[in-house]
C-alpha cells in the first residue's frame, strides 16, 4: 500500500505491466500444452485416493452399513460429518462469486473460477455420503424424492433432511449455472485459441456460439448479476438447513438456536480455507503467480480470520448459555464435550479453529505463502473436527447412561473418507486440465495495460 | 485537491423542536413514573435500547469502514460518527434507567431469585453489580477505543495525514471484535433477561441485526437531511444512496433470516422451556403484534425495497427510514412488553411521548456534535474514489 501526497493508492491486483495477451497466454497455457509431471504426480495420488475409496464401498454396499463405525447410540458418524464437511467446503465459491460480486470486491476476479469449480465438485462429493447412508442406496431416489405412487407414500415434509434434498440440489443447480454461465466468454476464448480441428469444435459447442457482441455482454451483465442476488440467499440456506438436520431435534449440543449462522460461518469458513490449500498449489504448478497474488491471499486469509472468530463467537456463546439456561442436561452435554470421553476432538476443534487463525493478526504471517498453506491445512482439519464433535459428542452421552457409547469409526470409515478427498481432487485437477482455473475477461477488465498500477 | 465544505449548523428553530421534544419526553416519563409506574420504565426501557443501538451502530458502521478498507463510504462517514456524541448522554440515562431496575428485571428481587432453583444459579451472571459492569465496560469501548478512530478521522481533517488512516486500521478490527461480544452481553442484560428464564444463543446476533438496520436508516435519514440543507449535496450522490438503501435491505433480510432462524427451531423443538418466550406473545392482542413485525420489519418493506428506482429516490428513502424505525421500535416493544403485560398490547401517550424525549436527545447530542467537525471527512486519503464512485 503506498501513498503520495493525500491519496492512498490500492494494491496492485495482478502484477503490473502485464498486458492482454499475457494473460490469455498465461491462463490457457495448462489447458494448451501436454500436462506437466507435476500434474501427472497429482492426479495418480488423487486417483489412488479415490480408488482406495471404491474398494472400500464394495462391502459396504454388499454387507450394509454394519462394517462403519456407528451403532444403536452414536447412529452418524463419519459419513454426516463428511456430508457436513464437503457442503461446508462449496460455500467459498458462492461466497465470492455473488456476495463479494455484489459488494465490489474486485479481487475476486482472480480466484472466482477456481472457487465456484470447487463449489461444484464439493457438493457432488458431499452428496454420496447421505445417498450411501440411506442403506441401499439403489432405493435413495425413492426415499428422497416425492412421487405419486399407489400406495400413498410420501416422504417426510416435515423432516429437515427432506429439505436438505431441496436445499443442496436447488444450490448445486444455481452453482452449476453460474460457474457455467461465467465460463462462456473464456471458453469462447479458448476457442478462438484453438489450432486444431477437433478442440475447435469441441469449444465452438461449449461456447454456445458466443461472439462477444455488445448484445451478448449486455445479457451476460444482466444475467450475471440477477444469478449473483439469487445465490445470494443460497449462500446462507444451504448450510442453515443443514444445520436444521440437527437443531430441529430436542439433544442437547444439537438443539441450540445460533445454530444457521454458525453453521454458515464455519462453511464460509472451512470453504476459504480449502480455496487457499489449492490456490496455493495450483498458482504454483500452473504458473499462475501473476494474477493470484498474496493480495488475493491475505484477502482471503482476512476472510478466515473473521469466520474463524465467528464460529469461535458460537463456540462460546453455546458454552456460555448452556450455564446461563440452567438446564442440566444443556450444561452436561457441553462440559462433557470438553472433558469427557471426545475431550481430545473438541480441543482439536478449539485450537485449530479458533486459536490457529488469530496467527493472522500479523500482516506478514498473513501474506507468507507457507504459513497459510500450514495453517489452512490446520482449519481444514479443525472443522472437520467441528462436525464431528458436533454429531458424535452429542449423541454420545445423551438422557439414559445405561445406553452411553463410545464411538470408534472403523477402517471402512476412513477408507471412504479419504476416497471422498480423491473424489474432489481428481475432480478438481481435470477441472484445471480442460478449463481456464482464472476468470481471463474479468482479469481484464480490471487490468489497465501500460500503467503502472490499477488504482 | 482542495475542497470547500460547509459547516452543518442548524437554524434556531430545528434546535427549539428538538428540545421541545426531549422536554414533551422528560415530562411524560415524569407524569407517568406517577401513574403507570411499570409502563413508564418499559417505555423508558425500549426508548433507551432503541437509541443507544441507533447511535452503537452508528460508531460500528463508521470503524467497520476502516477495516474493509471501503472508500465509496468516506462521504457519508461523518454522519455515523457523529452518533457518538450521544454516547455520554447514553451513560447518563443508563443511570437513570438504575433506578427502574427492580421494576423492570424479575431477577434484582431476591425473593423471587430465592424462591427459584433456575434463577439461584444465575445469579453469578445476572446480579445488579455485574450488570452495571458490562453497561459499562460497553460505554468504556465505545466511547474511548471507538471515540480514538473517530478522533483519528477527524484530526486527519487537518493535514490529510495517512498515518492516521492506517492507526485506524489497526485499530478497527480489535473494536470490532470486541464489540460483538459486548454487544451481545448487553443485550442479552436488556432484552433477553427481561424472561431471566428464557435463553436463545442467536439472541445477540438478532439483536445486532435490528441495530444495523436501524443506524443505516438513521445515517441514510441525516444524509439526506445534510443534502437538502446544502451540506453534502455536492459529495453524495444518488449511488451513494443507492448503496447505502442496499445495505438497509441486506440487513433487513438479514433479520428475517435471524428471525427465522429462533424462531422455527424453537418451534420444531417444541420444548416448554423455550416455547412459553413465544407463547407469551402469541396469546391475546399480542397475536396480532407479532404478525405486525413479520410483515411490517421483512415481508412489505421487501417489497418495497427490492427495486433499484426505490434505492435511489430521496423521497422514497425517507418513507422507508421512517418505516424501518418504527419497525425496529415495534421490535423492541415486542422484546420488552408483553413481559409485562400478559393480556395484551398497551399503546399510548407515555410510549410516543418518552420514545419522542429520546429522539430530541439523540439529534440534539448527535447533531451539536456534528455541528463540531466537517461534515465530511475532507482529506480523507479515499475520498477521491468517494467522489468518484459510480455503480
Amino acid at each position: 500500500m503506498e501513498s503520495n501526497a493525500n491519496l492512498l493508492n490500492r494494491e496492485s491486483l495482478i502484477t503490473p505491466q502485464r498486458s492482454y495477451a499475457d494473460v490469455s497466454r498465461d491462463v490457457c497455457r495448462p489447458l494448451e500444452s501436454f500436462p506437466t509431471g507435476r500434474w501427472y504426480v497429482c492426479l495418480m495420488i488423487s486417483l489412488g485416493a479415490l480408488l482406495i475409496g471404491v474398494v472400500a464401498g464394495f462391502p459396504l454396499l454388499r454387507d450394509g452399513l454394519g462394517v462403519l463405525g456407528i451403532n444403536n447410540v452414536v447412529a452418524w458418524g463419519t459419513f454426516i460429518t463428511n456430508f457436513v464437511f464437503w457442503i461446508g467446503i462449496g460455500h467459498a465459491g458462492t461466497l465470492i462469486s455473488a456476495i463479494l460480486f455484489l459488494f465490489r470486491q474486485r479481487w475476486r476476479t482472480a480466484v472466482n473460477r477456481s472457487a465456484e469449480a470447487m463449489t461444484i465438485f464439493a457438493v457432488m462429493t458431499a452428496g454420496i455420503f447421505p445417498i450411501l447412508h440411506t442403506g441401499r442406496p439403489w432405493y435413495g431416489a425413492f426415499w428422497l424424492f416425492p412421487y405419486p405412487n399407489q400406495r400413498q407414500l410420501w416422504v417426510n415434509f416435515r423432516s429437515p433432511l427432506e429439505w436438505d434434498v431441496w436445499a443442496v440440489s436447488t444450490y448445486f443447480t444455481i452453482s452449476l449455472l453460474f460457474w457455467y454461465l461465467g465460463l462462456i466468454p473464456d471458453i469462447a476464448s479458448v476457442r478462438d485459441r484453438a489450432k486444431n480441428k477437433m478442440r475447435k469444435l469441441v469449444y465452438t459447442i461449449l461456447s454456445f456460439g458466443w461472439r462477444g457482441g455488445a448484445r451478448h455482454w449486455n445479457h451476460y451483465e444482466m444475467l450475471y448479476l440477477l444469478l449473483a442476488a439469487l445465490s445470494t440467499p443460497l449462500v446462507l440456506s444451504v448450510h442453515s438447513i443443514v444445520s436444521f438436520d440437527f437443531a430441529v431435534s430436542i439433544l442437547p449440543g444439537w438443539h441450540t438456536t445460533i445454530f444457521p449462522p454458525y453453521f454458515v460461518a464455519g462453511a464460509i469458513f472451512s470453504g476459504f480455507a480449502m480455496v487457499v490449500t489449492l490456490l496455493v498449489i495450483a498458482r504454483e504448478v500452473f504458473n499462475l503467480k501473476d494474477y493470484i497474488t498474496t493480495y488475493h491471499l491475505e484477502n482471503m486469509n482476512k476472510i478466515m480470520l473473521l469466520t474463524g472468530m465467528m464460529v469461535g463467537y458460537a463456540y462460546i456463546m453455546e458454552f456460555f448459555i448452556a450455564w446461563y439456561s440452567g438446564n442440566l442436561y444443556e450444561r452436561f452435554a457441553f462440559i462433557n464435550r470438553a472433558t469427557g470421553p471426545f475431550a481430545w476432538a473438541y480441543w482439536i476443534m478449539m485450537s485449530c479453529n479458533v486459536i490457529t487463525p488469530q496467527i493472522f493478526w500479523f500482516r506478514k504471517l498473513r501474506r507468507s505463502i507457507p504459513i497459510m498453506f500450514v495453517v489452512s491445512l490446520i482449519i481444514n482439519v479443525g472443522m472437520w473436527f467441528e462436525r464431528f464433535v458436533i454429531i458424535v459428542t452429542s449423541l454420545h452421552r445423551d438422557y439414559l447412561p445405561s445406553s452411553w457409547e463410545y464411538y470408534v469409526p472403523t477402517r471402512y470409515d476412513w477408507a471412504i473418507t479419504l476416497g471422498s478427498f480423491g473424489f474432489f481432487f481428481t475432480f478438481f485437477l481435470l477441472f484445471c486440465r480442460v478449463l481456464p482455473t482464472v476468470a481471463m475477461f474479468e482479469v481484464k477488465s480490471i487490468m489497465k495495460p501500460g500503467k503502472e498500477s490499477y488504482n | 485537491m482542495t475542497l470547500q465544505t460547509k459547516k452543518f449548523d442548524w437554524s434556531t428553530k430545528e434546535k427549539g423542536i428538538f428540545l421541545v421534544l426531549t422536554g414533551i419526553g422528560i415530562i411524560t416519563f415524569v407524569v407517568s413514573l406517577f401513574y403507570t409506574h411499570e409502563r413508564a420504565w418499559a417505555a423508558y426501557l425500549v426508548g433507551y435500547y432503541f437509541w443507544l443501538c441507533v447511535a452503537l451502530g452508528g460508531i460500528f458502521f463508521s470503524v467497520l469502514q476502516f477495516i474493509a478498507g471501503a472508500s465509496w463510504s468516506v462521504t457519508v462517514r461523518r454522519v455515523a460518527e457523529s452518533f457518538l456524541g450521544y454516547i455520554p448522554v447514553a451513560v447518563v440515562l443508563f443511570g437513570v434507567l438504575l433506578f427502574g431496575v427492580h421494576t423492570l428485571f424479575e431477577w434484582t428481587h431476591h425473593h423471587v431469585v430465592a424462591a427459584d432453583p433456575l434463577l439461584t444459579a444465575k445469579t453469578p451472571y445476572l446480579n445488579v453489580p455485574f450488570f452495571i459492569i458490562r453497561s459499562l465496560a460497553l460505554f468504556v469501548l465505545v466511547f474511548f477505543l471507538g471515540g480514538r478512530v473517530i478522533k483519528n478521522s477527524i484530526a486527519q481533517d487537518e493535514n490529510g495525514d495517512v498515518a492516521y488512516t492506517f492507526k485506524n486500521r489497526k485499530l478497527a478490527p480489535v473494536f470490532i471484535l470486541a464489540f460483538a461480544w459486548m454487544f451481545s452481553f448487553v443485550s442479552i442484560d436488556l432484552m433477553q433477561s427481561l424472561s431471566p428464564h428464557w435463553f436463545s444463543t442467536i439472541f445477540g446476533v438478532y439483536c445486532f441485526s435490528g441495530l444495523l438496520t436501524s443506524s443505516l436508516a438513521m445515517i441514510t435519514l441525516l444524509v439526506i437531511w445534510l443534502r437538502k440543507k446544502g451540506v453534502l449535496d455536492t459529495y453524495v450522490s444518488s449511488d451513494h444512496l443507492h448503496d447505502l438503501g442496499k445495505l438497509m435491505f441486506a440487513f433487513m433480510v438479514f433479520w428475517a433470516y435471524i428471525a427465522i432462524s429462533q424462531f422455527l427451531l424453537i418451534w420444531y423443538g417444541n420444548l416448554p422451556e423455550e416455547t412459553f418466550y413465544y407463547l407469551d406473545r402469541f396469546k391475546g392482542g399480542w397475536s396480532g403484534v407479532s404478525l405486525a413485525l413479520i410483515l411490517f420489519k421483512f415481508v412489505i418493506p421487501f417489497f418495497l425495497l427490492v427495486a433499484r428506482p426505490f434505492k435511489r429516490s430521496e423521497g422514497w428513502l425517507v418513507f422507508m427510514v421512517l418505516w424501518f424505525m418504527a419497525a425496529q421500535w415495534l421490535d423492541i416493544y415486542w422484546l420488552v412488553y408483553p413481559t409485562f403485560f400478559k393480556e395484551g398490547p398497551v399503546f399510548g401517550l407515555p410510549e410516543i411521548g418518552i420514545f419522542l424525549g429520546f429522539a430530541g436527545l439523540f439529534f440534539l447530542s448527535a447533531g451539536y456534535f456534528l455541528s463540531r467537525i466537517n461534515p465530511v471527512a475532507i482529506k480523507d486519503p479515499l475520498l477521491h474514489e468517494a467522489l468518484h464512485h459510480h455503480q
